[in-house]
């Protein structure tokens, strides 16, 4: 059993530009987790509280399948 | 492990035949996925919850937005937060040693049941989280039957798309630049998933 270290590491020479707009800087990282953050809650608050409770587990059931997905690049 | 399951495809393309592996794996991927979720539940259900409010469906709320959001900053590297895992592969052997279809099989349920191999992105944390504190086999098997679906099925379509050894490889080179991106669409997805699931408990409180 093993920690991993979380790294992202800056984008090396020569990486497309599409790719390096995808890897950004701490900063950046850092506003995109406040906005979504911040679009979590609202949705939570706003959204009436039998839909909003409703949609618990189908969230659940997204993050499973990206968890799935982002599985491709295991080793 | 595209670059595992799909040469066993390829195997059986080259010999005439349809390429059925990839749904065995897909198969095993979803059922040991499945067993690990009712496992988690059953074993949830065991835990004395709820501890600090009058229902459990509250704290699975709040504790599950709460780790989410610890893991959505590791996901997009802000902080180091511990994610416990082994670092062991699926035998590459077994592709030597067995059928094609039951090799296809086994690295399936090995994959699908996720915590004996290196668990790629938190998110999964997140997931078995939910399964557990559900305290339901059957609610706990359907949350991670859908982790087996996601990693199963990208395998399915690739096989269809990638129709040799040589594509094969060079998807695996190309995708394993993205890696970084990965991650942060993780990252950010965890954020509004956790902070939704953790208001939504707090106002049920």
């Amino acid at each position: 059993m093993m920690m991993q270290e979380a790294t992202m590491p800056e984008p090396p020479r020569g990486t497309p530009q599409l790719r390096r707009a995808l890897m950004p800087t701490r900063r950046r990282r850092l506003i995109l987790l406040t906005t979504s953050v911040l679009f979590g809650g609202l949705g939570s608050v706003t959204l009436p509280r039998s839909i909003a409770t409703a949609a618990g587990m189908p969230i659940v059931l997204v993050l499973a399948l990206l968890a799935g997905f982002s599985a491709l690049w295991s080793p | 492990m595209v670059g595992t399951i799909l040469p066993i495809g390829h195997g059986e393309r080259q010999q005439g035949r349809f390429a059925i592996s990839p749904w065995f794996h897909a198969f095993g991927a979803v059922g040991g996925a499945a067993l690990l979720g009712s496992l988690l539940g059953a074993l949830g259900a065991m835990l004395p919850l709820p501890i600090l409010s009058t229902s459990r469906s509250v704290e699975m709320l709040v504790a599950t937005g709460l780790v989410g959001l610890l893991y959505s900053l590791r996901e997009l590297a802000l902080a180091p937060v511990p994610a416990p895992q082994f670092q062991r592969q699926v035998p590459a052997k077994w592709r030597l040693l067995l059928r094609p279809q039951i090799a296809a099989l086994l690295y399936g349920l090995g994959l699908g049941i996720g915590v004996a191999t290196r668990i790629t992105v938190t998110t999964f944390y997140i997931v078995a989280f939910w399964a557990l504190l559900g305290g339901s086999p059957a609610r706990g098997a359907l949350t991670m039957a859908a982790f087996g679906l996601g990693r199963a099925l990208p395998v399915v379509g690739l096989g269809r798309w990638l129709r040799t050894g040589a594509e094969t490889l060079r998807f695996v080179q190309a995708a394993n630049g993205w890696e970084a991106v990965v991650h942060l669409i993780n990252g950010v997805v965890l954020g509004f998933a956790s902070t939704y699931l953790l208001i939504l408990g707090l106002s049920l409180h």
